[in-house]
């Protein structure tokens, strides 16, 4: 009776729209849109060169120094300029050009020169450190004026110092694009979203919630047969399904790492986590489906929304200032592990965050095997 | 008034699911919104997340310590290589110093940042430069309690740095209009439109086109309890922004925010209508109300800036509500005016008209197929 139960499962699951969308389409759908807009996300945070800026700088003398200035400022590869400086005739000309895509206008202004920008992120703030440094050099020359020609020489030589004692200590090869997380979160999501199904299958299997429930209980199959039967084929079922969804997202081109075994148990042990967790919820009480329905919904969404599947840093803000968030919150544990491969060399990690899901599943199962056991149906 | 009271009474069947919806969107909102900063006024430049690990303890390297912690922000984290890995990763840590042991003497310095990345190299530059400065001012005769000072003197750029427009920044009031437009299509699609649904059933249509009422009160009542319904919805999510600021929402330029998103609830109405005409279950309205509300909230800039976007996505992201919903909220707060406000919500008016019109069409097209 076992097997003849898994193959009816399997067959009304694969021939339900619902869990077919939310395991597979959905999930796809979702990732060719993080796909598109992501796709360049991690190249903004890289240095950029040619940082475009206009200059009007109407005292002579500050205008030829900062020329030369500007002439030797350039990143060491490929020898390309950090700047790319339109000149202008006048200072409105120049601000103008700042709505129009440049990012900062230098100009003088009391024998200063000064800086006007639209924002304040990184690229401005980069200008900013450039007229400092401008600045800086100015200042302590003048600061060491009256200490004689061997002061100044001194201190020229120290601000002109190429010298660089701040080495910078490699991570090695690892990859560093955070926009990878959503992905992680979208197939965290996926298998969160076996909760509809669970809670779906277990009405089915109550008496007084449904009529294919009422004509289950009057069978002479045992009801833990019928339910680990049936869990199981839905497991197995959505579990292809989120690896479907998994392939499709390696084939336009995300990067989940090389450990793709591992990523594959990772959906499993997730499917597994998430529809046992619904079947704790369809277990539980004597509520309508609809507000099971919601209750799935509500912890699926709530769950992903924490580990960061809308905001990309939502996860370490939790661990920030409330990480037992993170140590129970399933799709965090999911994330966390699909990241654990990604970046590290070991599987400790990985390790650590499928035992604490399969702790969750042994809960939520026996919890759901608690509350739905035995019960009698005196009147439906 | 038989179609008005039924419309609630079906609301009051669903009122679990309607309060659960309403406290996870709610909670989700002020998450949200508390997830953004506060605006500036002044240009502080870039404040980045950084650690120092100081082990040579001498009086030069407290100097450097404290200089690197006045412009930027403190990120306590353990000397662990995994757990620095994982702040860098999830970019709320940017920088780490160590200061090497007998650095008073040679100077050196190691550090670990994102390969590559624009705020490393950043924080690269102010060090060199305070370094440079300092070592300047001691090779010059002076103290190291002098040269320290002399140094942070020499890099301060007060004044030198101006704002042509508003500061870049966004304020949580930002936050909250636009990611209420997430909220409000959620919202709405998963409670209005299962209610509009239940009158659009055919059985209950046959049904109510005999009863003793014409077709134009039918409607009437219920748009005015539609209507009533989101107006509802908007104006709970009205008092949850006067409470979290303080009824600040109602001062100044920030009022407008209030036109914005009352013309977003009527495109978002438009965009219920639509969906209504067609005989759904509630997953399938779940369904379509997700893929609608994270596409437009990926896509209109509400979740991701759009800087990251690349010109294509952009052309795009145009033809999203959300979109301007962003741009106009954007032009309160970062960039812009009153005149790209208008603009903004006359388009977002627009995209409610031409959904209002798709969902007549849609109803008459559904009405000929049904009668024919």
């Amino acid at each position: 009776m076992f097997w003849h139960n898994f193959k009816y499962t399997f067959l009304v699951t694969l021939r339900s729209k619902d869990q077919i969308f939310w395991s597979l389409i959905f999930t796809v759908i979702l990732g060719t849109l993080f796909y598109a807009t992501f796709g360049n996300a991690y190249a903004f945070d890289e240095l950029q060169t040619n940082i475009p800026v206009a200059v009007y700088i109407e005292d002579e003398e500050l205008q030829k120094n900062f020329s030369n200035t500007i002439e030797n400022i350039s990143i060491v590869e490929d020898g390309e300029k950090l700047l790319n400086v339109t000149y202008t005739s006048s200072l409105e000309e120049a601000q103008d050009m700042l709505t129009d895509g440049v990012l900062g206008v230098l100009y003088s202004e009391d024998g200063k020169l000064k800086l006007m920008v639209n924002g304040d992120g990184i690229e401005e703030s980069i200008l900013s450190t450039i007229v400092a440094n401008y600045h800086q050099i100015v200042t302590v020359m003048t600061d060491v004026a009256d200490l004689g020609p061997d002061a100044q020489m001194a201190a020229m030589e120290k601000l002109l110092s190429e010298e660089v004692n701040n080495e910078e200590i490699s991570l090695g090869d690892v990859d560093m694009d955070v926009y990878s997380d959503y992905f992680f979160n979208l197939i965290a999501m996926s298998c969160l979203f076996a909760s509809f199904a669970g809670v779906s299958f277990t009405i089915k299997n109550q008496a007084n919630l449904s009529t294919i429930g009422a004509r289950k209980n009057v069978t002479n199959t045992g009801g833990l047969t019928q339910m680990v039967s049936g869990l199981a084929a839905i497991w197995i079922l959505l579990s292809i399904m989120s690896c479907i969804a998994l392939c499709y997202l390696l084939i336009i081109g995300v990067n989940f790492g090389d450990e793709i075994p591992r990523i594959i148990l990772t959906i499993f042990v997730g499917n597994l986590a998430g529809l046992t967790s619904g079947f704790f919820i369809g277990s539980f009480g004597k509520l309508s489906e609809g507000v099971k329905e919601s209750i799935a919904v509500a912890y699926s969404l709530i769950s992903c929304f924490l580990s960061g599947l809308m905001i990309l840093d939502m996860k370490m803000m939790v661990h920030l200032y409330c990480p037992i968030v993170n140590k129970i919150n399933p799709a965090a544990r999911l994330s966390d592990a699909l990241y654990a491969l990604k970046v590290y060399d070991n599987y400790d990690r990985f390790n650590e965050n499928i035992i604490v899901l399969l702790v969750m599943t042994v809960i939520f199962t026996f919890g759901g095997f608690l509350l739905g056991r035995r019960k009698q149906y005196a009147s439906i | 008034m038989q179609v008005f009271k039924t419309f609630f009474k079906i609301l009051d069947k669903q009122k679990h699911q309607f309060i659960i919806y309403i406290s996870i969107f709610a909670v989700l909102l002020g998450i949200l919104s508390n997830v953004g900063g506060d605006q500036r006024k002044e240009f502080q430049g870039s404040r980045v997340s950084v650690m120092v690990f100081d082990y040579d303890n001498s009086e030069k390297s407290k100097y450097l310590m404290e200089y690197i912690y006045s412009i930027h922000d403190k990120r306590e984290v353990a000397d662990d290589r995994e757990e620095i890995q994982d702040y860098l990763y999830y970019q709320v840590l940017d920088y780490v110093v160590y200061i090497e042991e007998g650095y008073s003497e040679t100077g050196e310095l190691s550090n670990i940042k994102r390969p590559g990345s624009h705020s490393g190299s950043y924080v690269d530059g102010q060090i060199a430069a305070y370094q440079k400065a300092f070592d300047a001012y001691v090779a010059t005769g002076h103290s190291l309690e002098e040269a320290n000072e002399k140094a942070i003197n020499s890099l301060d750029s007060e004044g030198l740095v101006s704002y042509k427009g508003k500061s870049a920044a966004k304020p949580k009031m930002y936050y909250y209009f636009t990611y209420m437009t997430y909220i409000l299509i959620m919202l709405l699609m998963n409670v209005m439109a299962p209610i509009i649904m239940v009158f659009n059933r055919k059985e209950i249509k046959d049904k109510n086109s005999v009863a003793p009422m014409t077709t134009k009160s039918r409607s009437i009542q219920l748009i005015g309890a539609s209507a009533l319904l989101s107006i509802a919805v908007w104006v709970a999510l009205i008092i949850v922004a006067a409470i979290m600021f303080k009824g600040q929402v109602f001062v100044g330029t920030n009022a407008l925010n209030l036109v914005s998103s009352f013309v977003f609830l009527l495109l978002t109405v438009g965009l219920v209508c639509i969906i209504s005409n067609f005989n759904l279950k509630a997953p399938t309205i779940s369904m379509i109300s997700n893929i609608i509300a994270l596409g437009m909230a990926f896509l209109g800039g509400v979740f991701v800036p759009m800087e990251i976007f690349s010109d294509g996505i952009l052309k795009i992201a145009r033809f999203m509500p959300t979109y301007w919903q962003v741009k106009a909220t954007e032009s309160l707060y970062v960039d812009g005016g009153l005149d790209t406000f208008f603009r903004c919500v006359g388009i977002e008016a627009l995209f409610a008209v031409a959904f209002i019109a798709i969902a007549l069409v849609v109803a008459k097209v559904m009405k000929q197929r049904r009668e024919g």
